[in-house]
């Protein structure tokens, strides 16, 4: 026998390979939204190569633009002649970047919590009803009570965000967590001398994903429209950077005249979270077939 | 004397707290098991053998479940107080332990390859330092040697294949070679063949009888199958209601039954031999752990009921050497 061909370990399916690829890429939805998040990521990773010319630069004698069909010009200009388009672009930059800070604090902070909670018994109560507590305030309150109380700043609103955000994604891996502990591979595990860690991490945690991934991809999409928010109301990122949420709350003291200003970065950002709501309703749909009965 | 016992399970008492109180799974239970050892514990459910089962290895869930008397002595060493990192330890590669469902007591999102090794990687690094370094291919070798002693064809492909890609008596076969990995001295067995068809029921056990002579390890079988103990233990003790009512070599139990469970349970079972009679049934169910009658548990569906019974808990006598029963009419049975 050849053995060391026979033991080495075949290399495990890539997941362009998988059913679960291959179920995504049929769900029209999905891909609908996957092409436009795509469309906003593109926009953000080349907004260097896109952008006329920096966002900050004022023109005066250019400002009011409107739109046109030119390569400058695309988006118009506002009310200090910066041009929209630049600004659209590293506007993009800033809302996924804080968007993707959100969701990595959630995935360490509230899978951790989550994990922990659901998996030693005599911590869940006490972590639940502080995240009940947070969970009582209207997420928007709390947020901007934070973004307050911490100084504005992109990081800020990270911070804020992922506090408001974190409570939900934990409670969602607690749940999953419950129903796995109780699985007999888990007794199984126990029983074969595994520690908690091994445990959660090696047994619990890769059973409670599909769910985890699913809420995530909501949580972005709500801390791209949250930080817009934040910014509208001048708790998020400095006016130096160009923000979604900063341009519509300048752009709205021109709305009749110059109506642009609002429209475009509010079509960003229903581009953004319209992406990334269907890319979320599919993963759940393919992820998670139960969840997709039960709300019919 | 005989040589010190392997496991030696004294006066147990596991209770559960319940929204009415305590009730009391396991009451008083003691039990010997040599080195090389089958014993059979028989007994309906709700009886408390799974809960034996799960204090030995120290599995119960807590809260609500707690062991609130008694000795677990493995080897001299009582179990219950040991610290609890030194019984991880102990559990997988001194005490092996399968399960019921072979359907859901493997990790669906890891390959049955990584799932045996890690038994042997955990207790490899607890263990030798040195085995670290080369641990990966030692325990994937390792782990093909177990799959071909448990039977599995072709274990070099098998061994990355995932639980949905087997069938039940082959994820039970994965499960006994999970649990055999690192030699366990005891291995304990929940109802081992209960969920699978009755051919494969028999390969299993045969299974388990040629492994268990091989290593020479000592065996728990828990079973409400009176043929599942006769024909794979040595010794079996019979539970009733969270106690032992009757215990004894399978032989001596099988052909002379004292205690009338015990024989109700045997005249319950169809003979393969003669003629076959209508079956006989106990009456009544399995006490409530709430209400207990206060004497004899089995009282109130005894046909041999005296007065008695109904006073005081029937004391445990030895009808012949190594046969025990907790009946105070015994020995009348044993005639009878």
């Amino acid at each position: 026998m050849d053995a060391a061909g026979a033991i080495a370990r075949p290399r495990a399916t890539p997941f362009w390979r998988t059913p679960t690829f291959r179920r995504l890429v049929r769900h029209r939805s999905f891909m609908i939204g996957l092409a436009m998040f795509s469309f906003v990521v593109a926009l953000a990773v080349l907004a260097w190569w896109i952008a006329p010319n920096d966002p900050n630069r004022t023109a005066i004698r250019m400002r009011f633009r409107p739109p046109q069909l030119d390569r400058v010009f695309l988006l118009g200009t506002d009310n200090l002649g910066r041009n929209m388009l630049s600004r659209i672009v590293h506007g993009a930059q800033l809302s996924l970047l804080i968007g993707l800070g959100v969701v990595l604090l959630n995935t360490v902070f509230g899978v951790l919590l989550g994990a922990v909670a659901g998996y030693f018994r005599k911590l869940d109560g006490p972590m639940m009803r502080l995240a009940d507590a947070l969970m009582a305030f209207p997420s928007i309150l709390l947020a901007i009570g934070i973004a307050a109380a911490l100084g504005p700043s992109a990081w800020t609103a990270v911070i804020a965000l992922s506090v408001v955000y974190i409570p939900r994604t934990a409670r969602i891996v607690r749940a999953s967590v419950l129903v796995v502990r109780e699985m007999e591979f888990v007794q199984a595990a126990r029983a074969s001398g595994a520690g908690h860690w091994r445990i959660i991490s090696r047994h619990i945690m890769p059973n409670c994903m599909a769910p985890l991934i699913v809420q995530l991809s909501f949580i972005f999409a709500y801390a791209v429209l949250s930080e817009a928010v934040l910014s509208f109301l001048g708790l998020g990122a400095p006016p130096s950077i160009p923000s979604w949420g900063t341009m519509i709350s300048e752009g709205r003291t021109y709305i009749r005249e110059a109506a642009w200003l609002t429209i475009v970065p509010g079509c960003a950002i229903a581009l953004t979270v319209l992406g990334l709501n269907l890319m979320g309703d599919g993963l759940r749909d393919v992820l998670d077939p139960r969840l997709k009965i039960e709300q019919g | 004397m005989a040589a010190q016992p392997l496991l030696s399970v004294r006066n147990l008492r596991t209770v559960f707290g319940t929204m009415q109180g305590e009730v009391t799974a396991v009451d008083d239970v003691s039990f010997d098991v040599a080195p090389g050892e089958v014993l059979g514990i028989v007994g309906e459910s709700g009886s408390g053998k799974s809960v034996t089962a799960l204090s030995i290895m120290g599995l119960l869930p807590q809260p609500p479940g707690r062991v609130a008397g008694g000795e677990i002595l493995f080897e001299g060493r009582d179990l219950l107080k040991l610290p609890r990192s030194e019984l991880r330890r102990m559990r997988g590669s001194a005490i092996g332990m399968i399960f019921q469902e072979p359907m859901t007591s493997l990790n669906p999102v890891f390959s049955i390859g990584d799932q045996i090794t890690e038994t042997i990687r955990v207790h490899e690094r607890i263990g030798a330092a040195a085995a670290r370094t080369r641990g990966a291919a030692a325990a994937r070798t390792r782990g093909i040697e177990m799959l071909e002693k448990v039977g599995i064809p072709s274990p070099q492909r098998r061994i990355d294949d995932f639980p949905h890609q087997l069938s039940g008596g082959m994820r039970q076969r994965v499960m006994i070679a999970m649990a055999l990995s690192c030699s366990p001295r005891l291995l304990l067995a929940d109802e081992p063949t209960t969920a699978l068809d009755v051919t494969i029921q028999a390969q299993i056990l045969d299974l388990l009888r040629d492994l268990q002579r091989e290593m020479g390890m000592a065996i728990v079988v828990i079973t409400h199958n009176m043929g599942v103990i006769a024909e794979f233990a040595d010794r079996v003790a019979i539970m009733y209601a969270g106690r032992i009512a009757e215990e004894g070599p399978v032989g001596r139990i099988f052909d002379a039954p004292t205690h009338p469970y015990t024989a109700g349970l045997l005249s319950s079972t169809p003979d393969l031999v003669g003629e076959v009679p209508r079956l006989r049934t106990i009456p009544g169910t399995l006490p409530s752990l709430y209400e207990l009658p206060p004497g004899c548990r089995f009282a109130p569906r005894c046909d041999r009921r005296v007065e008695a019974c109904e006073s005081g808990r029937p004391a445990t006598q030895e009808i012949a050497p190594g046969h025990f029963a907790a009946c105070i009419r015994a020995r009348e049975g044993a005639s009878a």
